[in-house]
């Protein structure tokens, strides 16, 4: 499975209605609560422009987090996921800073940083996905890469909005 | 009966006059008799008003409830704005969607009464425990837009939310509505106009404690069956492709859609279509409310011309009718133009619009003159005047300082000649759908406790007037249980607070609503761990509608305010494109049935004694033991 050759969540921005069901239902599943906060996929908003989009790890082929990460608590494992070592997490916070799909964040809560764990190959938030949104696919590296592109795209353009400048 | 999740479990208190924050526990009684949201605001109310309470004064307060399933079910995310209405001087409630319902019980709260006045202008920030009046001075006077900006910068995360109010409000204008999540409005019965004569400018939240559910496992699958239904259902895909807007065609092509203050219906549309704003100035459908999977809201973009940079989230149905038809205007981008000016100054697009219909027809017919208006040529159709006015309404200058206080206001300047063409009832003005177009199904007009409103009653299937004939084609005595078994379901809705779109109005049948009222039950019962039964949501129901005609009662308002204005009674509705609607016909005994099978006294309309008593609102009965006879 090694090389990027496995499934990954893609994401679609174009049908995203912004609803945050995925949100919801990720943070149901990882911590029994619905609770964006706690959540491992984020709906981020431009209301001003219209804009949806979703942060979360995509198991990009650079992976920024792991070569970004001093205490190599950020590592692939054998299926090539990307995953935290809580254990030895040293809760710099660097890895956020690092991740372009905004896929890693601090659940306040309980006090650790959380990424998508693809639910162990059933994710939640595509299973409940209204309008397909994000799904979980295997693409050729192309592929991959458009997605990734357009991805990114939508995320610059989402947090550029007038509110925060 | 201890309640392990959905409800936040607190109701923060806020007194602008002497600053105090109180967050106290939720009453249980509270929510086994009401359940929340628009049962919430009815009984907030209700203990809290009386007859001389000015709206505008200190002592109204203004509720905002969530519901039990805000943020819990799909298409939840609701809140009922609720305070004595400066505009109708009744019972005022108003829906709005958005984010900001789930975001203020993730914070918290399931509800936030605010009373009194604030020295000076002041804002809410609510973040979790922490609440604060902060003040607002540098915010008064800035547009619904800006201020949502202003707010929003300041506290640096983007993820909060804001209700806030325009000039409107601040100007005490009885149609100013309040602005939620930038885009959204709680627009009907002057509810801004309350928020402005408190010095409140502003609501913010940021809610990060989350929302717990008492049952995880039975949660999921009933969410997850629902999502279910939706994706069958053939008004989710009318939804996302093209919102509310499919009415256009739809309303006007069964002689429905209001036209030139409802002298008519059923002329050429032109350019005024879903379809057509669809394809010229829709970036994307998108929802916008919480958990909602259909995403009926539009964000439009006017890219070059002039109104170029005309830029929001929406227009739907209502607002499109009314600014655009019912005021003879037939330049759709005028309309967008006039439908972000409403946003932003902080008006009720329909109820500001529907005014300035009004003077039309006063104008056509002469019972006004130039004069009479700022010298405006005001003939139908005329943008500029439109557009002039509206700022003038919220700016309370010259002609609309007058047609800022409401329908009536206007009626009295006018004179006794224009008052038949005042197309309202309890004040509120006729929502942009004709009611000769359905006699029975639009009876909700009529028994709205809130004035001429269309979502108090919703019909079943998204075909326009399919369902409105069907009702009609049945004797009154049945076609009005089947009314009350309708309004019975609407209110579950509000009272649960969940989508009217979603959940009942564009239902394609009466089992697909059965199926519905059964999701809504489980999904509540699994988020809180209660064992509610339909009967106990249907009483809930009953108190909610009983309370709400007993605090109007409380203001005199009696069976004669039930009724349409006479041109609904009186006069065919002509159609265009041909035939016409005859005049609403067996009023008077539908209105009878109604009350008998809601529990009102016919000759009144006043709640029955009886009634009251075996709902257990044995307070209520004494209160309106002492109005009888009046």
């Amino acid at each position: 499975m090694k090389g990027g050759k496995t499934k990954s969540l893609v994401f679609y921005p174009d049908r995203c209605l912004g609803c945050r069901i995925c949100e919801t239902i990720c943070a149901v599943e990882h911590a029994g609560m619905i609770n964006p906060e706690r959540s491992r996929i984020k709906v981020i908003k431009n209301d001003e422009k219209g804009l949806d989009a979703v942060g979360v790890c995509v198991q990009c082929k650079e992976a920024p987090c792991i070569a970004s990460c001093s205490v190599d608590a950020i590592l692939r494992n054998n299926d090539y996921i990307i995953n935290i070592d809580k254990e030895l997490c040293a809760l710099c916070g660097l890895c956020v800073e690092a991740c372009p799909y905004g896929g890693i964040s601090l659940d306040e809560q309980s006090g650790e940083f959380i990424i998508c764990d693809l639910c162990g190959g059933n994710p939640a938030c595509v299973k409940w996905c209204p309008t397909n949104a994000i799904q979980y696919t295997q693409l050729s590296e192309g592929e991959n890469k458009k997605i990734w592109e357009a991805h990114l795209s939508i995320l610059r353009s989402v947090e550029k909005t007038e509110v925060l400048q | 009966m201890k309640i392990e999740g959905g409800y936040a479990g607190k109701i923060l208190e806020v007194n602008l006059t002497n600053g105090k924050i109180e967050k106290n526990e939720m009453d249980k009684q509270l929510v086994k008799d009401y359940i929340g949201g628009r049962g919430f605001a009815a009984k907030l109310l209700y203990d809290r008003t009386f007859p001389e309470l000015e709206p505008l004064s200190p002592f109204n307060p203004l509720i905002l409830a969530t519901g039990p399933l805000s943020g819990i079910a799909p298409c939840s995310g609701r809140i009922t704005v609720g305070a004595r209405s400066p505009l109708t001087k009744s019972h005022g409630d108003s829906n709005v969607g958005g984010e900001f319902a789930t975001e203020l019980k993730m914070a918290g709260y399931d509800a936030i009464v605010i009373t009194g006045k604030a020295e000076r202008p002041v804002y809410i920030q609510i973040v979790d425990d922490e609440v604060k009046i902060n003040d607002a001075g540098l915010l008064w006077g800035k547009d619904t837009l800006e201020t949502t900006r202003a707010l929003l910068k300041e506290f640096g995360d983007k993820k909060a939310y804001v209700a806030c109010i325009g000039p409107a409000g601040e100007n005490l204008v009885h149609v100013a509505g309040i602005c939620v999540d930038l885009n959204r409005f709680a627009a009907r019965g002057g509810m801004g106009a309350v928020m402005g004569s408190k010095n409140l400018k502003a609501i913010l939240v940021r809610g990060k404690k989350g929302i717990k559910l008492a049952d995880i496992d039975s949660w999921k699958r009933i969410f997850g069956e629902t999502l279910d239904l939706y994706r069958s259902e053939p008004t989710t895909p009318i939804g996302r492709e093209i919102g509310s807007n499919f009415l256009l065609k739809a309303h006007n092509a069964a002689g429905a859609m209001v036209w030139r203050n409802c002298q008519y219906s059923g002329d050429e549309l032109g350019e005024i279509t879903g379809e057509n704003l669809n394809e010229k100035y829709v970036t994307k459908a998108r929802s916008g409310c919480s958990l909602c999977n259909i995403g009926c809201a539009r964000h439009t973009r006017i890219e070059r011309g002039p109104y170029k940079g005309v830029e929001f989230n929406g227009p739907e149905y209502y607002t499109v009718d009314s600014l655009g038809p019912r005021v003879g205007i037939d330049d759709l981008e005028n309309v967008l133009y006039n439908s972000q000016l409403c946003d932003r100054l902080g008006l009720d697009a329909t109820s500001a619009s529907s005014i300035i219909g009004f003077a039309m027809e006063c104008y056509q017919r002469g019972i006004i003159t130039k004069e009479d208006v700022d010298n405006y040529e005001l003939d139908w159709g005329n943008k500029e005047a439109v557009t002039e006015i509206l700022k003038k309404m919220a700016y309370r200058q010259g002609i609309g300082d007058v047609l800022a206080d409401g329908i009536r206001a206007a009626v009295k300047k006018f004179g006794p000649e224009s008052e038949k063409y005042a197309m309202h009832i309890k004040g509120l003005d006729i929502p942009p759908k004709d009611p000769r177009a359905g006699y029975t199904y639009n009876m909700r007009y009529a028994i709205s406790t809130r004035g001429a409103d269309h979502l108090r009653c919703s019909g079943v299937s998204a075909k326009s007037g399919e369902f409105a004939e069907n009702i009609d084609g049945m004797p009154p005595e049945k076609s009005m249980k089947m009314f009350v078994r309708l309004e019975k379901y609407v209110t579950e809705v509000n009272l649960f607070n969940v989508c009217n779109w979603a959940w009942s109005a564009y239902s394609s049948s009466l089992e697909v609503i059965e199926k519905k009222e059964k999701y809504l039950l489980e999904l509540f019962n699994a988020a809180t761990s209660l064992d509610f039964t339909q009967e106990d949501i249907d009483k809930a129901v009953e108190r909610t509608i009983l309370t709400e005609r007993a605090e109007n009662a409380s203001y005199g308002l009696r069976r004669r305010d039930d009724y349409f204005p006479k041109r609904f009674t009186q006069e065919p509705l002509p159609i265009k494109s041909g035939g016409f609607h005859p005049p609403i016909v067996d009023f008077e005994e539908r209105l009878n049935y109604y009350y008998k099978y809601r529990g009102l006294d016919v000759d009144t309309g006043m709640p029955l004694e009886s009634k009251l008593r075996e709902l257990g609102m044995d307070k209520v009965a004494e209160n309106l033991e002492k109005l009888r006879g009046d």
